[in-house]
C-alpha cells in the first residue's frame, strides 16, 4: 500500500483527491443502471452506461488537465501585521492551451482565506485577493496554496498544493495603545562629531574669532560693527531623544506565560511606536544591545517594525541593555511577588 | 442559488426528462401534457411555488394508482406503467421542488422519467438527445458548483458565473470519444430484443428467416443487392419481378424457419447448366442474368426456375425447399443465369408441415378465419378473400413494436394491426392453414429499378416476403402486404440513387446500437484476431516502432537539460548532478517535514538535516562536500557511481528514520 501510495504520489505530486457527494450517487446508480442493461439487454441503456461512464472518465481527465496545467503564486501586498486581517495577492495562470479553468478554488494551507477563480482562460491569467490573517510575528513563508477543481461534473474535489518560497515578515500585532513608556537619552549621548557641535543651535554668546574657528560662524554685522572679526558661538541643539526600549532578558527562559507576556511588551512597543511614527514623530528603539537611532519616515518604521517582528526573548545575561540605559521607563519583564 | 432558479433548473430538467415519451408512446400525451403543462409554468412562474397542501397530495396519490391501472397497468409490461407512475407522481410533486427536502426527490423520480424514456428509444435522435442532456448536465452541475463555492461576498458576473463554453464542448466530445469503444466492449448476457432468436434485424434486406419478435423500426437500406437483366426479352417479364431466396414452412416460436433438418444437395460448379427442375418442353422459357452485388449466403432465381448457370469458382449447394446456398464468405460480385417459365412455379408439393399451426395460436384465429372466408366456394376463394382482408383492414407500417410475451401474429391481427411485409405474410400463411390450405412463406426481392441498359438494380429495400398457397392443385403467390408496402418498380425516386441517406443513418443505428449483440461483438473480436493473424509482421513492426519511438519520447524527456517545475518543486533541477542530487535531498528533508527555507546555504541545510536524521549524516556530509568542491571550487564532477550511492543512502536514512525534532 506505502509502496503504492509512493508510487501515486511520485506520478501526481502534491496531488489528491476526494470524493464528492456526486460520486455516490454515481456510484449507486452507475451499478443499478449496469443491471438494468445487462438484464434487459437494451442497448439504449446500455448507450446511456457508456455514456455516464465516458463523463465519468472525461471528467476525471479534463478535471486532472486543468490542475495540471495551472500555477499559483501568492504575493505579499503592503505591511502585515499579527492579527489583523490582510490582502494578499494571487496571480492563477492557465497553461493549457485550448481547455480554459473553471471553477478554481484556491484556500491557504493551514490559515484562513480561500477564494474562488471563475474562469482563466487558455493561456491566461487572472489576480484576485484572499484575505487572510497571521497569528504570530516573525518571518513566515507564504502559506502553500491549496488549489481545488471540481468541474466539469464534480465527482471528485481534486487538489494540488503549491508550496510558496516567498517569506514574508510579520510585524508585532496592534494593540491598543496605552501610556507610552519614552526614554530620553539626551544628556547621556556622546556625540561622536567632528567638532562637537552642530550649526543652527540656539546662540549663545559672540565672541572674538580664534584660530579654528569655522568661519562660517562669522557673525559678519558685528564684525562689520566692532571692526574685528566675531563668531556666533551656538548652545548645542538638543538632538531629538525619544527611545522605546525592550529588555529582552527574561527571568526563566522556557517559561510559557513570561514568553506569552514578553510577546504583549512587544506588541505594545510596536503599536507606540507605529502611532508615533505615523504623526511624524522621530522614535528610536533599543532591543537588548541594539540601538537604532531615532528618526521619522516610513524607512524608519520599517526598520523599527522589522526590528520588533524579529525579537526573540533570552534568557537572564544574554543580551543586557548598555549599561547607561535603565529606570522604570524600560520595557521589561520582572518576576511577579507571590 | 436561489429558490427560483432552483426551480427552474429543475422544471428544465423534467421537461428534458420527458421529451422521449411521447415520440416513443410508453407514457401517451394524456399522461405526458399535463406533467409538461406544470413543469412548463413552474419555469416560467417569476417567484417560487410552493408545495400542494400534503392532504391534496394524498388524495391525489390514489388517484394516480386508479388512472394507471385504468391505462391498462401492467398489461403492456413494467415499463409503460411505471413511466406513467413516475409522470403523475412528478406532476404532483414538481411544485414547491425548490424547497430543500424537495431537490433529492425530485432528481430522482426525474430521472426514472428518463430513463423510462431512454430505454424506449430506438431512433438515432436518442444520441443527440443524451449529448443535448449531458451538455445541459456540465452547465448545471457548473453552475451550481459555482455559486457554492463562491465567497458570500463575492459577485459573479453574469457570464463568470457559467462554465465555459468551450469546457461543456470538450467534456462532451471526450465522453463521446470515451464512450464509443465502451459501448463496444460492455458484456451483452442477452439479445437486444428478448424475443428474437438470433438478435433481430430491424434493417431491410434480405434474410434467411423470418423473425417477427423485433421491436423498433424497420430502416430502409438502399444498397445495392442484385443487378438483373433479361438479355433477349422484350421488356421485362412481369414475373422477374419477384426473385425468391428462401421457402419457409416452419412456424417456430414466433419465426419463420427452413426445418431443423435441412439436407444440402451440391451442385457441380464450373459454369455448366444445372437443371433445377425436369421439363418436358423447353419452349417459353426465358433467361435472367443475375449479379450478386452483397455478400450473403443465397442464391436468388426467378419463380418457374428450371436450370441455372452457376457461377464459377463458387461452391452451391441447394436444399429440398429448392433454396440455392452458397458460402456467405463468398467473395462478389459474382454472376449466375437462370432459365425460367414465368407461368409456372415449381416447388415441392404441398407436405404435413404447410398446415402446422400452433394450438394457441390456432385457437386465437380460427374465429377470425370464419369469419373471413365465409362464404368462399373454394380454396382460391378463400385464399383471396384472406389476402384482401389484410389488405384492406392492416396498415402497413415499418415502425413495430411486437408484444414479447404473446405470438407475433396473434399480436399483429388483434392489437396491433400494422406491420410490415412479414407480419402480413405470416398472418396470411396462418390464416390459410387454418382454413386448411397448406401454405408456406417465400422470403426475397420485389422490383427494381431499370437502368439504361435495360437491366434492372435491386437494393435491399426492396426485400419482401410473401405467400405461397397450394391452392386448385399448384402453388400460386398471394401479396397479402397492402399496395403502399409492396415494392414495386414505381418506387423509383431520387431518393433511392442517393449514396447516402438519413436511411441509411438509420440503418447503421439499427445495425450497430439497437441490435448490437454478443455474436456482433465476437464478430469484432474475430475480425480483428484474423486480420492481426494476417498481418503479424506489420503489427510487430508497428509496435517496435510505437515502443522505440516512445522510448525515445521518454528517453528525451528524462534527460532533458531542465524540467518545467511541478507542484511542489519551486525551482528547475540543474543539469550538474551534483546539484540535482541535492535537491532530491532537499525535497526528501521538505517531505519528511523539515523546515527548508530558501534562504538557507547548503551547509547549513546540511548541519540541519544531519541534526534531524542522524543516519543520513555521513553520506549527507559527503554530498555537501561534493557540492561545494563542485560548485564553488571548480573540481571535477564525482563518480556518478558514489554519487548515486551516497544519494540512496541519505534518502534511505531520511525515509527510514523518524524526524528528531529540536527539544
Amino acid at each position: 500500500m506505502s509502496a503504492r501510495a509512493s508510487t501515486f504520489g511520485r506520478a501526481f505530486p502534491g496531488f489528491s483527491l476526494r470524493p464528492a457527494p456526486a460520486l455516490w450517487v454515481f456510484l449507486v446508480g452507475m451499478p443499478l443502471l449496469g443491471l438494468a442493461a445487462l438484464n434487459t439487454g437494451n442497448n439504449a441503456l446500455y448507450l446511456l452506461v457508456s455514456l455516464l461512464l465516458g463523463a465519468f472518465a472525461a471528467s476525471g481527465v479534463l478535471s486532472r488537465h486543468s490542475l495540471r496545467t495551472l500555477r499559483v503564486e501568492l504575493l505579499p501586498a503592503g505591511e502585515i501585521f499579527a492579527g489583523t486581517p490582510v490582502r494578499l495577492r494571487l496571480k492563477v495562470e492557465n497553461r493549457s492551451a485550448w481547455l480554459p479553468a473553471s471553477g478554481v478554488l484556491c484556500r491557504l494551507v493551514g490559515m484562513p482565506g480561500r477564494t474562488l477563480v471563475p474562469v482563466v482562460p487558455p493561456r491566461g491569467e487572472r489576480t484576485t485577493t484572499l484575505t487572510t490573517m497571521f497569528g504570530r510575528r516573525g518571518l513566515h513563508r507564504l502559506p502553500a496554496v491549496q488549489v481545488e477543481v471540481r468541474l466539469p461534473l464534480g465527482f471528485f474535489v481534486k487538489t494540488v498544493r503549491w508550496p510558496q518560497e516567498l517569506e514574508v515578515l510579520v510585524y508585532p500585532r496592534r494593540v491598543a495603545r496605552g501610556l507610552a513608556r519614552w526614554l530620553s537619552l539626551s544628556d547621556r549621548e556622546e556625540h561622536r562629531r567632528r567638532g562637537g557641535r552642530e550649526r543652527g543651535g540656539d546662540v549663545d554668546q559672540l565672541r572674538e574669532f580664534r584660530t579654528g574657528d569655522d568661519r562660517r560662524d562669522i557673525h559678519w554685522k558685528q564684525t562689520a560693527r566692532q571692526q574685528r572679526l566675531i563668531v556666533v558661538e551656538r548652545r548645542e541643539r538638543r538632538r531629538p531623544s525619544r527611545y522605546l526600549v525592550l529588555d529582552r532578558q527574561l527571568p526563566r527562559r522556557d517559561d510559557a506565560l513570561l514568553a506569552e507576556r514578553f510577546e504583549g511588551l512587544v506588541c505594545e512597543i510596536a503599536s507606540a511606536a507605529l502611532a508615533d511614527l505615523q504623526r511624524g514623530y522621530q522614535v528610536g528603539l533599543v532591543v537588548g544591545s541594539r540601538v537604532t537611532v531615532p528618526a521619522a519616515g516610513p524607512a524608519q518604521s520599517r526598520r523599527v517594525l522589522g526590528q520588533l517582528a524579529l525579537v526573540k526573548a533570552v534568557g537572564p545575561g544574554e543580551d543586557p541593555l548598555p549599561s547607561l540605559i535603565g529606570g522604570e521607563d524600560v520595557y521589561r519583564l520582572v518576576e511577579g511577588r507571590p | 442559488m436561489s429558490d427560483l432558479e432552483r426551480q427552474r433548473w429543475l422544471a428544465g430538467m423534467a421537461l428534458l426528462a420527458a421529451i422521449p415519451l411521447p415520440i416513443t408512446g410508453i407514457a401517451t400525451w394524456p399522461f405526458v401534457l399535463p406533467y409538461m403543462l406544470v413543469a412548463g409554468w413552474l419555469l416560467t412562474r417569476p417567484r417560487a411555488v410552493s408545495p400542494l397542501p400534503p392532504w391534496v397530495e394524498n388524495l391525489l396519490a390514489p388517484c394516480v394508482l386508479v388512472v394507471v391501472a385504468a391505462a391498462g397497468g401492467l398489461r403492456f409490461g413494467v415499463l409503460r406503467p411505471v413511466a406513467q407512475l413516475a409522470v403523475l407522481v412528478a406532476m404532483i410533486r414538481l411544485p414547491g421542488c425548490a424547497s430543500s427536502g424537495r431537490i433529492r426527490k425530485t432528481l430522482i423520480i426525474t430521472s426514472i422519467i428518463g430513463m423510462a424514456g431512454v430505454a424506449s428509444s430506438t431512433h438515432p435522435s436518442l444520441l443527440a438527445y443524451l449529448l443535448v442532456v449531458l451538455a445541459l448536465g456540465v452547465l448545471g452541475v457548473g453552475r451550481v458548483t459555482l455559486l457554492e463555492l463562491r465567497k458570500p461576498d463575492q459577485e459573479l458576473s453574469r457570464r463568470a458565473a457559467w462554465p465555459t463554453g468551450r469546457l461543456v464542448v470538450g467534456t462532451v466530445a471526450l465522453t463521446m470519444l470515451i464512450a464509443a469503444p465502451l459501448f463496444a466492449l460492455l458484456p451483452r448476457l442477452r439479445s437486444p430484443f428478448a424475443g428474437s432468436a438470433i438478435g433481430g434485424g430491424g434493417t431491410s434486406g434480405f434474410r434467411n428467416d423470418v423473425t417477427l419478435h423485433d421491436i423498433g423500426t424497420i430502416k430502409v437500406s438502399q444498397q445495392v443487392a442484385l443487378t438483373v437483366r433479361f438479355p433477349g426479352a422484350d421488356g421485362p417479364p412481369r414475373e422477374w419481378l419477384r426473385l425468391e431466396g428462401a421457402t419457409l414452412n416452419h412456424y417456430r416460436a414466433g419465426g419463420w424457419v427452413e426445418g431443423r433438418h435441412v439436407e444440402r444437395l451440391p451442385l457441380p460448379s464450373g459454369g455448366q447448366a444445372v437443371s433445377l427442375w425436369p421439363v418436358a418442353d423447353a419452349r417459353g422459357l426465358q433467361r435472367a442474368e443475375i449479379t450478386v452485388e452483397r455478400p450473403g449466403g443465397n442464391l436468388f432465381l426467378p419463380p418457374g426456375s428450371v436450370s441455372l448457370e452457376p457461377p464459377l469458382a463458387v461452391e452451391v449447394s441447394r436444399t429440398p425447399m429448392g433454396v440455392l446456398r452458397i458460402r456467405r464468405d463468398t467473395p462478389v460480385p459474382f454472376s449466375y443465369a437462370v432459365s425460367f417459365d414465368p407461368l409456372r412455379l415449381r416447388t415441392r408439393p404441398p407436405e404435413a408441415s404447410d398446415l402446422e399451426v400452433p394450438g394457441h395460436v390456432r385457437e386465437r384465429i380460427t374465429p377470425l378465419v370464419e369469419d373471413v372466408v365465409v362464404g368462399s366456394p373454394n380454396s382460391l376463394a378463400a385464399a383471396l378473400a384472406i389476402e384482401r382482408h389484410l389488405q384492406t383492414e392492416y396498415t402497413y407500417s415499418l415502425h413495430t413494436m411486437a408484444s414479447l410475451r404473446e405470438d407475433p401474429v396473434v399480436w399483429f391481427l388483434f392489437r396491433g394491426r400494422q406491420g410490415h411485409c412479414e407480419f402480413f405474410a405470416s398472418a396470411m400463411a396462418m390464416m390459410l392453414r387454418v382454413a386448411g390450405i397448406p401454405a408456406r412463406v417465400q422470403v426475397g426481392f420485389s422490383g427494381g429499378e431499370q437502368q439504361g441498359d435495360g437491366s434492372f438494380v435491386v437494393r435491399d429495400s426492396r426485400a419482401h416476403a410473401w405467400v405461397l398457397a397450394w391452392v386448385a392443385g399448384q402453388w400460386r403467390v398471394f401479396d397479402p402486404t397492402p399496395p403502399e408496402g409492396q415494392p414495386s418498380a414505381a418506387q423509383d425516386g431520387w431518393r433511392t440513387r442517393l449514396p447516402w441517406s438519413l436511411d441509411d443513418l438509420d440503418a447503421l443505428w439499427n445495425r450497430w446500437v439497437l441490435t448490437f449483440t454478443l455474436f456482433d461483438q465476437a464478430e469484432i473480436l474475430r475480425t480483428v484476431a484474423t486480420w492481426a493473424g494476417a498481418n503479424i509482421q506489420l503489427i510487430s513492426l508497428v509496435l517496435g516502432a510505437a515502443v522505440g519511438l516512445a522510448g525515445l519520447v521518454v528517453g528525451l524527456w528524462r534527460w532533458r537539460p531542465s524540467r518545467r517545475p511541478g507542484p511542489g518543486s519551486g525551482r528547475s533541477r540543474g543539469s550538474d548532478p551534483v546539484v540535482r542530487a541535492l535537491e532530491k535531498v532537499l525535497d526528501q528533508a521538505r517531505r519528511r517535514g523539515l523546515d527548508v527555507r530558501p534562504s538557507l546555504s547548503p551547509q547549513v541545510f546540511g548541519a540541519l538535516a544531519a541534526a534531524a536524521f542522524p543516519a543520513a549524516r555521513e553520506p549527507l556530509a559527503w554530498l555537501m562536500v561534493a557540492h561545494e568542491r563542485r560548485r564553488y571550487a571548480g573540481g571535477p564532477p564525482p563518480a556518478r557511481r558514489d554519487l548515486r550511492r551516497h544519494l540512496a543512502l541519505a534518502l534511505r536514512a531520511m525515509t527510514a528514520h523518524p524526524l528528531r525534532r529540536a527539544p
